[in-house]
């Protein structure tokens, strides 16, 4: 399916469109993933500060209110007079005023005196020594800390009277509805999660925001990527999904378990939003790859299509056929190789038809020759099998003669002029061809024996004229042979050859003309026979003479004799030598005859005179023509 | 931490101070002086911390010292009087005050006062008294209440002389400091009488940003 040209273009061009299609649409893609992941890294670390101030605007609003109630003189009293339940209605009050999850009461002693998550506990040291050394040097201290389990972000006031007479600790409590305010403040879906723990030991997820099988990933992947403690964003796969993870290991006091804030953006769902564009990317690839399809279809078909008309025009050629032009009407490279076709057709044709002439027609005459001569007979034998038909064939005698005294070329004149004589001389409708070097065919269609008659006359009389040629009187002598359609034959070797043997009787004819005559013809197959027979007849004695005395009136004596030939035929018996002569002549075997009745006049003649017999054989059948060639 | 403080200066004998710098004593014949120098870490003079020695002698109660309101402060910043001294607190800025204690040794407040009220308290009880005033939060100062005949609070150069007494006789001298490190903001060592002391302490930030003049630099 892959060899026709069109084919191939349109996989060629679908294959590329493809090709540079994905290729579009994955570089825009990784570039949107590429622009997420660093927008989401910008605003990680965006959001890391937004935590910070906020954890900082809580922290504060926090130590504003323990210091509002620090320096409050009814408090101060309460807690210089050691008064636990003024303290601790106190402290619940701020905490409720200002939202603190907790609030402690934190002796100079390190010792916890009141503390609203635990309101009726036994004095027990407060666990952030650090802390509270912080606040004494600095009036103030904050830190993420875990305190039974809960992560709090802690700050820690002096209660001044005017000096340190005790700490307040106020606490918020980083639980689920902090995480989910703070994502819920992010422009992009924020995840936010807190662990306790250290890098050494492995964290715990305290509070997330991220879902839950998200959250159960989230330790190890933790602990298996530390370089994410080095604070740059970094990508974490958690559940399948990728997520730009920003790690905020917070400060904490020693002898606090650690607090890490780890911000989330899943890539996932920052990509939501492309969906769409997307889409219309699919859909533009799929469009234009149809478009790209049914227009490299288009091409192809317009570079193929002409391809296939001079391909089945080439084929044409191949069977011979000519005459039908390649129809490429195209201005391109192809409608001209479409002409070029054209004109090498007509060369083509133009060259065979000379070639095709060249070998039906004899170069010396213009004539059509032997094959031509055939063919034309045949069709018009095919064509009217009932209508006669008279064939010529017309014997220049004298040719080789003339060739061989005066040269070729006059030869070759002679023939032409004769051929010339003969086309003057012939109707419309018959045809006059070279047939052998030294022979004229006639065609006649529709002309009867009697019908061709004027024109055997007048050729025949024109031949008692000499032809001049060179300055030369030629006498020029032709026999003519004639066969008609369909008495002599129904096809056109059939018809010229007996033409050819008809020949034969009319030179041996006073007229030099002779039609056709079965019984003559030396082809009849049982003349054919007799030949052989003739051959094995003299071999096995068949023949004899018969002799017929010559009288020699006024010597009263037989002075001659004539020697008859007659054969003994096995079969036919007697038979006169009319019937085998003119054969064994045509055939050739009167030479071995000839032979046989030397020897046996002579063989006679001895015996005859060793018998003291003076009679002198002649022998007239045989030695009428003793010099004449063996013909055929 | 308040209890080893208070036994501590139980142990001690002081006599009421007449003056900030120096203290006068009814001395016995012979008389000698003790020049202490209390310099922080660093070598530079501390100001306003106490020395007193343990002088087994009774006190003499009845004395009645200042500690003046003035811009917004107490003036001194550190007062160390004897166990048994009376103190007023003469206010002398246009406008009233409300000066509390807190601390152990004497818990007290006087109530939104002006310059024309005399507010007087006694101390019966050694140790530390941090001062403030319930109106003006930046206002710090501190009574020092000895049970000792000697002490006295060093000067800008960080020295005090005490005088009075006994020539040659070993003494175990104490200085405090408001912002002296650990927990009784107190140190000892042992002394001899006609000679002269260094005391190097370690001090704390000093918890007042605002330009109390003398506490600024966290120098007394």
């Amino acid at each position: 399916m892959f060899n026709s040209f069109q084919t191939k273009l349109t996989i060629f061009f679908t294959a590329l469109f493809l090709l540079l299609q994905g290729a579009a649409f994955f570089t825009v893609r990784e570039a949107i993933v590429q622009n997420i992941f660093d927008q989401s890294r910008d605003q990680l670390v965006a959001a890391n500060r937004i935590f910070a101030s906020r954890i900082q605007t809580t922290v504060n609003a926090l130590a504003e209110g323990a210091q509002i109630l620090a320096s409050d003189f009814g408090f101060r009293t309460a807690v210089a007079t050691n008064d636990k339940p003024t303290i601790l209605s106190a402290l619940d009050n701020l905490g409720a005023r200002i939202s603190a999850d907790r609030v402690i009461l934190v002796n100079l002693d390190y010792q916890v005196t009141a503390d609203t998550g635990n309101p009726d506990g036994a004095v027990v040291d407060f666990p952030f020594y650090d802390l509270i050394d912080r606040a004494e040097e600095e009036d103030r201290a904050e830190s993420f800390t875990v305190l039974d389990g809960t992560i709090y972000e802690f700050v820690v006031v002096p209660v001044l009277a005017p000096v340190p007479v005790a700490w307040i600790a106020i606490g918020l409590e980083i639980d689920g509805s902090f995480a989910d305010d703070f994502r819920n403040e992010s422009t992009l879906p924020l995840d936010v999660t807190f662990a306790t723990g250290r890098a050494e030991v492995g964290w715990t997820t305290s509070v997330s925001t991220l879902p839950q099988p998200a959250q159960m990933d989230l330790p190890a992947a933790l602990t298996a990527k530390s370089s994410l403690l080095g604070k740059e964003p970094e990508t974490l796969v958690l559940d399948g999904a990728d997520y730009v993870t920003l790690v905020e290991v917070l400060q904490t006091p020693e002898e606090s378990n650690g607090v890490t804030a780890i911000l989330q953006y899943s890539l996932d769902l920052a990509l939501v939003p492309y969906q769409p564009l997307f889409v219309v990317l699919a859909a533009l690839a799929i469009t234009a790859l149809v478009v790209s399809l049914l227009g490299s279809i288009a091409i192809a078909r317009g570079v193929a299509k002409p391809i296939q008309v001079l391909d089945l025009a080439a084929r044409r050629i191949q069977t011979g056929t000519y005459t039908d032009k390649v129809a490429v009407t195209q201005g391109d490279e192809i409608g001209r190789l479409g002409e070029t076709f054209n004109q090498m057709m007509d060369g083509i044709a133009e060259r065979e038809a000379r070639i095709e002439h060249q070998s039906l027609h004899d170069a010396a005459t213009g004539l059509a020759n032997r094959a031509l001569c055939e063919r034309s007979l045949t069709e018009i034998i095919t064509r009217n099998k009932q209508d006669p038909l008279t064939v010529l064939l017309i014997e220049i005698g004298r040719v080789s003669e003339i060739n061989y005294t005066l040269g070729h070329e006059t030869g070759e004149d002679l023939i032409r002029v004769i051929g010339e004589r003969l086309s003057s001389m012939i109707k419309q409708g018959d045809m006059v061809a070279r047939h052998s070097s030294t022979m004229f065919s006639i065609l006649m269609p529709g002309a009867g024996a009697d019908d061709v008659r004027p024109i055997v006359d007048r050729i025949l009389r024109s031949f008692e004229d000499p032809v001049p040629i060179a300055g030369i009187h030629l006498d020029v002598t032709a026999a003519i042979g004639e066969a008609c359609h369909p008495d002599h034959g129904s096809d056109a070797k059939t018809l010229l050859q007996r033409a050819d043997t008809a020949i034969y009787e009319a030179k041996a004819s006073s007229r030099l003309f002779a039609t056709y005559d079965p019984e003559a013809d030396p082809h009849k197959p049982e003349r054919l026979t007799m030949m052989g027979e003739l051959r094995k007849g003299l071999e096995r004695g068949e023949f004899k003479f018969f002799y017929q005395p010559k009288v020699d009136i006024a010597a009263q004596k037989i002075t001659h004799v004539e020697a008859l030939v007659r054969w003994i035929h096995p079969e036919r018996g007697f038979m006169p030598p009319d019937d085998f002569i003119p054969l064994a002549e045509q055939t050739g075997n009167i030479q071995k005859l000839t032979e046989w009745a030397l020897e046996t006049a002579i063989a006679q003649s001895k015996v005859w005179q060793d018998a003291g017999i003076d009679i002198i054989v002649c022998h007239q059948s045989i030695c009428k023509r003793p010099n004449q060639p063996t013909a055929s | 931490m308040v209890r080893q403080a208070t036994s501590s200066l139980t142990i001690l004998a002081l006599a009421a101070a007449a003056s900030m710098a120096t203290l006068v004593i009814a001395a016995p014949a012979i008389s000698a002086d003790l020049t202490v120098t209390v310099t922080d870490k660093d070598g530079a003079p501390v100001s306003n911390a106490v020395v007193f020695l343990d002088s087994g002698s009774p006190t003499e109660p009845g004395t009645t010292v200042k500690m003046v309101q003035r811009n917004q402060s107490f003036n001194p910043d550190v007062l160390a009087i004897a166990l048994g001294t009376r103190v007023q607190f003469p206010n002398e800025d246009p406008f009233r005050h409300h000066v509390y204690s807190f601390s152990p040794a004497k818990r007290f407040e006087l109530k939104l006062y002006g310059g024309d009220d005399i507010q007087e308290v006694v101390f019966n009880q050694a140790g530390e008294i941090a001062l403030g005033c319930n109106i003006h939060d930046d206002m710090l100062g501190y009574i020092y209440v000895v049970e000792s005949n000697y002490f006295g609070t060093t000067d800008e150069n960080g020295t005090v002389v005490v005088s009075g007494l006994a020539d040659a006789q070993p003494y175990d001298a104490q200085v405090w400091h408001p912002r002296l490190r650990g927990p009784t903001r107190r140190t000892s060592q042992s002394v001899t009488a006609g000679q002269s002391a260094k005391f190097e302490i370690g001090l704390k930030r000093d918890r007042r940003k605002q330009s109390g003049s003398d506490f600024e630099g966290g120098v007394y």
